[in-house]
């Protein structure tokens, strides 16, 4: 009983520690002053982590993924902006046994996924420390490979993503972004390992972004 | 006039209510009788294959009994369906040949007739003797009840993708019992078989028939019995199934079979049944009498059907048995009417459905290496009126050896399909025929001696797109002098074997690498002896046959 109500606890302090601290995130940018002249294009790098959502995908290829971002934003209104970008994501990784395992075998994996994105992202303020939410469609391109093998898979499918994150302005050009992402890429595909294949997960970025 | 509104307004609810309830309260499930076109996309179903319990396949159709619930769900989707019958439930229903459709409007006065494909028709009735109430011409076939098919795209395979690509070496040893078929011999039984007036399923003298059978068999040294079933309400009959035990996988069977009921329109007192079929069940008899000489790796079965006549009852019986028992068949040859020529040379036809194809190749194949006959290869699902149709419902392989699929015997279910309208040759030509590929099936015991213990167990690996399965096969070495192994596999049970090793294999395993996982694979191994002289097939297994035992030893 102890346990359980420790367990809520836990999980309610955390809650309430988000929203306290999201709170006083919006405050302090509130409190911030205004950016002096916005710039109509920007372009960021940004670099991160990525969770995929299906445990299939983290077996063969690790709970852990490092994708790459570059994006060009164009500022619609003073809350609006439109974004198209680019993503790469490559991994490897070792096969797995599906049912009665006789003896170890293994062949060496090489995945690529390589994501055209557009999308729309509303600001909730626009200051030096902005806070924005975003979604969009995406591209995907994917390809996986046995190495030393001719057996490989390739197809392209379309997506769709919705993100959070705050932008702090470093100077007149520079800014840093911090950016959180869900991402679902469904394909039709299946395999022994995994019957409705989904590239999508979690992605916690950060990058840099120039204005002009 | 406010009071009946108000009354109104209180009951309306109600009424909403009662049917709302009415609405999902489950009414009691009843099912309707419906064809399906095959050349569609199934796999759009609105519901599971498994919830459409198909019972005839045939060349465009499937005839299948689906919930009326699901009636509704099915015919919102694009397939292609008709409804027969809105009440199948219990009724026995025939599938008729028709030649011309005159026929259809005779079949109209006598029952429901629903037309299924060009020459082939739906019939049920009231009565229960339908084969007596029908013309005598047609020929006919009861829907079996308790078989359940699946499903499946419809894909005919061109005969190209699955012939042969090595034609078997000539065995001395089949061809010292092809040249044992005599003539003389099958004369006898067609007359013996024709010296009981009439075979007619229900007469006594169709029971003496087959005591007669029993006998024959149990003399030349084939071990014989009846298998006794009931048909209709009220009448009983027996085929009598002959067996010559194999050596090495006597749990494998390869059958030879033929129907020796007949029928004419005075089916009680006078049906020869020269032709149909004394010609097939003397095939099978002289067939028994050469093969019991022999030690074989297969069991071979030769089987005598009842009530074929009547809709296939004898056969249907015997195979929805030995499909429930697990009975492993590796091939049914079902010869009916293959003595009469309406021209010379007469070709047999070898009719077989598309997951069959297999075996009209091998019989191709056979006949030319041992008894050269003019063959037609016809792949038609829609042929379901011999006995081969019922092994064909329990997804067994068979083929029908047939002179013609259109009967052009004008004797066919007369008085006077007689022997003297036989034309003997033929039909010795094919009995020779038949029993090659028999013998070829079951494979005489050879030297050296195949291996033995053959083991096989796969894994599966994958990878998140793509999967691969690898089999792991072992066997225990020769008890015989042998050089090297060989090892065979197949998709095909029992049939199209490809040699996997390039070179002789010196040791007892072999690691098959990089297979589909979705397809069963089937294995063999043969010893090679100094002479170059390669045995027969060792017991065929399957690529998972032996990963139960690995489960074991786990838990152990």
């Amino acid at each position: 009983m102890k346990t359980i109500k420790r367990l809520i606890w836990r999980k309610f302090s955390k809650s309430l520690a988000a929203i306290v601290l999201v709170f006083a995130w919006a405050q302090m940018a509130s409190f911030s002053e205004p950016a002096e002249k916005m710039s109509r294009f920007s372009l960021s790098f940004s670099a991160g982590c990525y969770l995929p959502q299906q445990k299939s995908f983290r077996q063969l290829y690790g709970s852990v993924q490092f994708p790459l971002n570059l994006q060009v934003n164009y500022v619609l209104s003073p809350q609006a902006d439109l974004f198209a970008g680019l993503r790469y994501l490559t991994s490897k990784g070792e096969t797995e046994i599906v049912g009665p395992e006789l003896v170890l075998e293994s062949h060496p994996l090489d995945f690529g996924l390589y994501s055209g994105r557009l999308g729309i992202c509303y600001y909730f303020l626009r200051t030096r420390l902005s806070l924005f939410m975003g979604a969009g469609l995406s591209y995907n391109f994917y390809k996986e490979t046995w190495e030393n093998t001719e057996i490989s898979s390739e197809d392209k499918k379309s997506g769709f993503f919705a993100q959070a994150g705050t932008e702090y302005l470093l100077g007149k050009k520079y800014s840093v972004v911090g950016r959180i992402e869900y991402s679902s890429i469904p394909t039709k595909e299946s395999s022994k390992l995994q019957k409705k294949i989904n590239l999508g997960g979690l992605e916690f970025s950060v990058g840099l972004v120039l204005k002009f | 006039m406010r009071l009946k509104r108000t009354r109104f307004l209180k009951i309306f609810p109600l009424v909403i209510f009662l049917t709302f309830i009415f609405y999902l309260t489950p009414h009691p499930s009843s099912s309707v009788l419906v064809k399906i076109q095959k050349n569609q996309n199934l796999s759009v179903l609105p519901f599971s294959a498994s919830d459409i319990k198909v019972i005839q396949e045939l060349k465009t159709v499937w005839i299948a009994e689906i919930k009326t619930e699901l009636l509704s769900k099915f015919l919102r989707t694009r397939i292609q369906c008709e409804v027969l019958d809105s009440e199948p439930e219990g009724k026995p229903y025939y599938l008729v040949n028709i030649t011309h459709e005159e026929q259809i409007n005779k079949l109209k006065k006598l029952g429901n007739v629903r037309k299924i494909e060009n020459h082939t028709c739906l019939f049920w009735c009231a009565r229960e003797n339908v084969r007596e109430i029908l013309p005598p011409e047609v020929q006919i076939k009861r829907l079996p009840s308790q078989t359940s098919l699946t499903l499946r795209s419809a894909s005919f395979p061109s005969s190209e993708e699955n012939k042969f690509r090595n034609f078997p070496q000539s065995d001395p040893v089949i061809l010292q019992m092809v040249n044992q078929v005599a003539k003389a011999n099958l004369s006898s039984y067609i007359l013996s078989l024709q010296d009981f007036k009439t075979r007619y399923a229900s007469t006594l003298n169709c029971e003496a028939s087959g005591t007669f059978l029993y006998n024959f068999f149990n003399q030349v040294g084939a071990q014989s019995e009846y298998d006794p079933f009931s048909f209709r309400s009220d009448y009983s009959s027996r085929n009598v199934v002959a067996m010559i035990p194999g050596k090495v996988a006597p749990n494998y069977a390869v059958i030879v079979g033929a129907h020796y009921d007949s029928y004419s329109k005075q089916p009680f007192t006078l049906a020869p049944g020269a032709d149909d079929n004394g010609s097939g069940t003397a095939a099978v008899m002289e067939i028994g009498r050469i093969l019991s000489r022999y030690p074989f790796n297969f069991t071979v079965k030769l089987i005598c059907f009842s009530a074929e006549e009547w809709g296939l009852y004898g056969s249907q019986h015997y195979a929805f048995h030995a499909r429930q028992s697990g009975e492993k068949i590796i091939a049914v040859i079902n010869l009916d009417m293959v003595a009469y020529t309406d021209r010379i040379p007469e070709d047999l036809d070898i009719i077989v459905n598309s997951d069959s194809e297999w075996l009209a190749d091998k019989y191709i194949s056979s006949t030319q290496t041992y008894a050269p006959l003019d063959l037609l290869k016809i792949i038609n699902p829609s042929f379901v009126y011999s006995d081969h149709s019922s092994f064909w419902d329990e997804k067994y392989s068979a083929l029908c050896g047939i002179e013609d699929a259109n009967p052009s015997n004008p004797h066919y279910h007369k008085t006077t399909d007689t022997f003297d309208t036989l034309n003997m040759d033929f039909a010795t030509s094919v009995t020779k025929a038949s029993l090659a590929i028999a013998a070829d099936l079951a494979e005489p015991v050879s030297t050296p001696r195949p291996p033995t213990g053959l083991t096989s167990r796969s894994q599966v690996s994958s990878s998140l797109f793509s999967s691969i399965k690898t089999a792991y096969i072992s066997w225990d070495p020769s008890q015989d002098q042998v050089k090297g192994y060989n090892i065979y596999r197949t998709t095909t049970s029992h049939a199209n074997y490809q040699k996997l090793n390039s070179a002789l294999l010196g040791h007892t395993s072999y690691v098959d690498s990089f297979l589909n996982p979705d397809t069963v694979y089937y294995y063999v191994a043969t010893s090679v002896d100094g002479q170059e002289r390669e045995s027969n097939n060792c017991e065929e297994v399957r690529d998972d046959e032996n990963n139960k035992e690995i489960d074991l030893e786990k838990i152990l």
